[in-house]
Formats: structure tokens, C-alpha cells, sequence
């Protein structure tokens, strides 16, 4: 085993860890946004970790260029993905409250309105999600409980989640 | 080293199942996207790993190509989002 592919392990190791760190944070994360953001950071770091583990065992100066292309072709597909999706998950609230979906941030205050779906388990856990993040905009808060209601029926009680709501049939 | 290379490949492939119980689960379609966000990026790193794996630079290739597609997705996604929202909602 030469010392290349010595490094080559020690990076693959590395890579493969911080892809590791992304899944659990995209399975084990509270909302979105904190999903998005593990996901796309950790990820990136560990593949540019892999393409470098890559570029020193292909030991080509073309295949390593491919591999820095590759690299910077996917930082720039999560940066943009990241802005994209995030921005998407908090316009649903502007627009059902009836916004004409122009205001991408909703103002505060009104995560406990329009809220008649809104039963007593999620209304503590908004008021929890809000204490821990500090001034979220509601639009990922009001837009909890329904769907995760949905997915609790049909999956059953998941002890990845950690706050599920109590008192479902 | 190509039964390391193998191995890293395949804990990558469970990377991508793990991620599956996401799009399961959801609960929002942002949720769902995000895990589409992780297949982008980790079948790059495993077509990476197999194109030196099993000796064939094309696979390189193949990873060029998924990862150009990786920000049409997320574009298409938001188009289809906003084409939704307005329906489903009240």
C-alpha cells in the first residue's frame, strides 16, 4: 500500500463520515430548513473529500481537473437547490393565507391563527419549535401539524421524531 | 483497495436508503425534495468511487452529467410548487 493510497483511504474515511453526519441530519433534523442546511453543507464537504480521495488514486492530471469540475458543478447545484427549495417551503403560507404569493416572508404573529386544524399537541410543539429557533417566519410552523398528522397515521409512531403529537387515533 | 473502494460504494448505496424513509415520511414536499437533494449528491460520489472501482472512466462521465442535472430538479421542483399551491390549500 503505497502512501497515496494511504491518503486515499484516510479521505474516503472522511468523506464517507461527513456523508453520514448529512443523513442523519436530514432523518433526525426538526424542519426543513435545518434539514436543508445539514444536507447540503455536509454532503458537499464530503464530496469534495471523495473526489480529492478520487483524483489521488486515478493519478491522472485530467481525470483530477474532471474531479475539481465535478466538485464545484455539484457546490453550485446545492447552493442554488438550497436557496431554491427553502425559499419554496416558506411561500405555501404566504400564499394559503391569502397572500397573492408576492411576500415570501410571512409576518409574525400568526402561527396561532387561521389554526382550527391546529390541535393542542402541535400547538405546543410550534410554541416549542419557536422558542428553540428564536423569530422563525410561521410558514413552516402553521404548516406542520397537518401533514405530519397525515404521515403519522399511515406509518405509525416513529421514534425518529421526537416531538409527535399526542392524542391520535 | 478495491474491496475498500466497494465497501465505501456500498455504504453510500445505504446512505441512499436511509434517506428513502424521508421521502417516505415527508411530511412536506420541501421535505421530500431535500431528500432528492441527497441522492444528487451521493450517487455522484458512488458513480466517483466505481468509475475507479471497476476501471471505467466513463462512469466519471456519468457523475459529470448527474450533477449538471442536480440544479434543473430543484428548479423544476419550484416551478411545479408554485403551479400546486394554489389548489390544494383551505
Amino acid at each position: 500500500m503505497s502512501i497515496l493510497q494511504v491518503a486515499a483511504t484516510i479521505l474516503l474515511v472522511l468523506g464517507g463520515f461527513f456523508y453520514f453526519a448529512g443523513t442523519v441530519g436530514l432523518l433526525r433534523f426538526p424542519d426543513v430548513h435545518s434539514r436543508l442546511h445539514a444536507l447540503t453543507k455536509a454532503d458537499n464537504l464530503g464530496l469534495g473529500l471523495v473526489c480529492l480521495a478520487m483524483a489521488l488514486l486515478g493519478g491522472s492530471w485530467r481525470g483530477a481537473a474532471m474531479l475539481l469540475v465535478i466538485w464545484l458543478l455539484g457546490l453550485l447545484a446545492a447552493t442554488v437547490s438550497c436557496h431554491l427549495v427553502a425559499q419554496a417551503a416558506l411561500e405555501p403560507a404566504a400564499a394559503g393565507d391569502g397572500g397573492s404569493g408576492g411576500e415570501a416572508i410571512a409576518p409574525m404573529g400568526r402561527s396561532y391563527g387561521g389554526a382550527d386544524a391546529v390541535t393542542e399537541a402541535s400547538a405546543e410543539e410550534a410554541d416549542a419549535t419557536r422558542r428553540r429557533t428564536g423569530a422563525w417566519p410561521d410558514g413552516s410552523i402553521a404548516e406542520q401539524p397537518a401533514p405530519r398528522r397525515s404521515a403519522d397515521t399511515s406509518s405509525g409512531a416513529s421514534p425518529a421524531d421526537p416531538p409527535t403529537p399526542r392524542g391520535d387515533p | 483497495m478495491n474491496t475498500l473502494l466497494e465497501g465505501f460504494a456500498l455504504f453510500l448505496l445505504l446512505n441512499l436508503g436511509a434517506g428513502m424513509i424521508r421521502v417516505w415520511r415527508g411530511p412536506s414536499p420541501a421535505d421530500r425534495m431535500s431528500a432528492a437533494l441527497l441522492f444528487g449528491s451521493t450517487t455522484v460520489a458512488m458513480l466517483l468511487v466505481l468509475a475507479e472501482a471497476t476501471g471505467q472512466p466513463a462512469l466519471a462521465d456519468v457523475a459529470l452529467l448527474f450533477v449538471m442535472l442536480a440544479a434543473i430538479l430543484s428548479v423544476a421542483f419550484v416551478g411545479l410548487a408554485r403551479g400546486k399551491s394554489t389548489g390544494k390549500r383551505g
